[in-house]
């Protein structure tokens, strides 16, 4: 009897830390895009194409036993045009999907020092904005600005394990390779992940120096072993600074490296610039990033930013504005490409698009 | 008048050693607003005037280590901002979004709070940022109060308050208002320490009205709901074991 009553009052202390929380986002967006319609060889012309998203989550956090944590996204979303034009899909065609974005249960053996944990987590150790260089383990997911990481990505199936030192923490995250054929197995699968065709092993570490933080990443996947080096330290009151290189050795070194500077006004305007270079494509190519941001009143924050390719010129433009209230945001925004047909940015069919959004929080 | 004369050496003897010297009675001030291990509830409210433009509650815990304060923050309400966690050492602020993995570090002026920064929230203590310049004494609204003149120390001169004129009631050496300068001498924050409750052994200001230096209607309020003492491991105040925290309520 003492044991239950033991167990009940282990579980009221458990239920006791709880959270359940839910997020609606809204985004309807006008693309401008050249496409061509007539037969081959003939010139773009420039539509408009509608789409809507509706993305939801769920996300639940509960602590099961002093030092035993669960937590979960749960992720749903309609999409009216996933592949963002008409000539692939037919714009009434509403497409659904849903899976876990995180699942993830942690064990901490030795309080504060050693945590063990496994299922499906976001691997995102960059401080990038606009690029993310440490992200070796990406799912993409499509973002609204002017930010290279997606709040709605999906995680990696796998366990981790992290020590935490005074000065000096480590961690190693493993994926094991999870593939099947979608035809025929990916019935109950789908809800939980997709598929990890290629597993990986990335170990990192963090520690302080002076003032910096640095951290170092090994990162073993498909392919040869990448390495990575990022530093983030701070000046004053308004100045942040950052700097990541992450090498990928092939037949040479390729890396993709980015510096980064944030600074910050008293009436909380910001001004960000980042150089950042990637050479793990066909070409390398060089960006320069800025993004302004100011607070017009309490409830309206506005950025306009923009994103040059330094060898061809050509880049993106955006700008947006943002009403938040307390269970509630919404927000309007505006992109555009230029350059030339050739160019980096002017390749892409998209020539400019207008996005509302609406997000409430439950 | 042997007696008078034994009387008065006495009563000097009984004065503090802190009376007359200007950082040793600052130190005095910090240390009696301080607690070790500290917790909190914490509900912020930027007004512009009257009228209550948002409001953020949080929860709160202050380690204290030689170097200053660590003060970890969970962002409990409202919906929009709910889950964040924050890590602030010393000047180095550390923000965990929801939904992220990697804790970015922010400069103090890019999380204001309503129009107060985190050092306006964090500060328990003057004494480990600034030195005591000068020492007067005032009378404010009948009360008689020491009036600081704290300039930044050596080291903190990019830091945004350079100079805070501080006034402490003598009696019980509660802080009453403090006056925050920038660099250029300009008037930027006027703060009043207000509803002082007793917490152990110690008398602490449970509310912290923050003003604007150019535009008094433009103010934030502090108003701790609750303040009590739970010891934190070390570790939760680490940037790399943000991620892994899992925030309960202060008990």
């Amino acid at each position: 009897m003492r044991r239950v009553l033991g167990l009940l009052a282990g579980l009221g202390l458990a239920s006791a830390a709880w959270a359940l929380d839910a997020e609606v986002d809204v985004q309807q967006t006008s693309s401008h895009v050249a496409v061509v319609q007539g037969a081959p060889g003939t010139a773009p012309q420039e539509v408009a194409v509608d789409e809507t998203l509706v993305q939801g989550t769920v996300h639940h956090q509960q602590t099961l036993a002093p030092g035993l944590n669960a937590e979960g996204t749960f992720w749903s979303s309609l999409d009216t045009l996933p592949s963002g034009t008409p000539q692939v899909l037919p714009a009434h065609k509403l497409d659904i999907s849903s899976h876990f974005l995180e699942g993830w249960l942690a064990w901490e053996p030795l309080p504060g020092t050693l945590n063990l944990g496994g299922g499906k987590q976001v691997v995102h150790p960059s401080s990038g904005f606009s690029a993310t260089p440490l992200n070796f383990a990406s799912r993409g997911g499509r973002t609204t600005g002017a930010q290279a990481t997606s709040s709605w990505e999906e995680g990696w199936m796998g366990t981790k394990a992290s020590w935490f030192g005074d000065s000096l923490s480590a961690s190693v995250f493993w994926a094991p390779s999870l593939s099947w054929d979608k035809a025929t197995d990916d019935g109950g699968l789908k809800y939980l992940t997709s598929s990890q065709s290629n597993g990986f092993t990335q170990g990192q570490l963090g520690f302080t120096w002076g003032t910096s933080d640095v951290k170092a990443l090994a990162f073993q996947g498909a392919g040869n072993p990448r390495l990575g080096l990022g530093v983030d330290t701070g000046w004053g009151d308004d100045w942040t600074f950052r700097a990541e290189a992450a090498g990928d050795a092939v037949s040479s070194i390729r890396p993709s490296a980015l510096v980064g500077a944030t600074w910050t006004g008293l009436d909380q305007q910001t001004v960000m610039a980042e150089l950042s270079r990637d050479e793990t494509g066909p070409t390398p190519r060089p960006y320069g990033f800025v993004r302004g941001a100011v607070k017009l009143e309490s409830h309206v924050d506005a950025d306009a930013w923009t994103k040059v390719n330094l060898a061809d010129t050509s880049g993106w433009l955006g700008s947006s504005i943002t009403y938040t209230a307390d269970k509630w945001v919404l927000s309007g925004a505006w992109m555009g490409a230029w350059g030339d047909a050739t160019s980096d940015a002017g390749s892409s069919p998209l020539r400019w698009k207008t996005t509302l959004e609406a997000k409430a929080f439950f | 008048m042997n007696r008078l004369l034994i009387g008065a050496l006495l009563a000097l003897s009984l004065v503090p050693a802190w009376a007359e010297d200007a950082p040793a009675l600052l130190a005095e001030v910090d240390a009696r607003r301080s607690i070790p291990d500290m917790d909190f509830e914490l509900v912020i409210t930027s007004y512009q005037g009257d009228k209550a433009l948002d409001t953020n509650s949080l929860w709160g815990w202050v380690k204290a280590v030689p170097e200053g304060n660590k003060t970890l923050l969970a962002f409990v309400e409202p919906g929009t901002v709910k889950g964040r966690k924050m890590l602030m050492d010393g000047p180095t602020v550390y923000l965990l979004f929801p939904k992220t993995r990697n804790p970015i570090r922010l400069s103090p002026l890019q999380v204001l709070l309503g129009q107060s920064s985190n050092g306006d929230v964090a500060r328990t203590g003057f004494a480990q940022q600034y030195d005591a310049a000068g020492l007067g004494t005032e009378l404010v609204d009948g009360t008689d109060c020491w009036v600081f003149d704290l300039k930044a120390k050596a080291g903190q001169q990019n830091s945004t308050y350079q100079r805070v004129k501080l006034w402490v009631e003598k009696a019980g050496l509660k802080p009453r208002a403090a006056d925050f300068f920038g660099s250029g001498g300009t008037l930027l924050k006027h703060a009043v320490y207000a509803d002082y409750r007793a917490v152990g052994d110690k008398s602490l200001a449970f509310k912290l009205d923050i003003s604007d230096g150019t535009d008094p209607t433009k103010h934030t309020v502090l108003q701790y709901r609750r303040v009590g003492r739970q010891a934190l491991g070390d570790a939760s105040f680490r940037r790399d074991y943000l991620e892994a925290w899992q925030p309960e309520a202060p008990r």
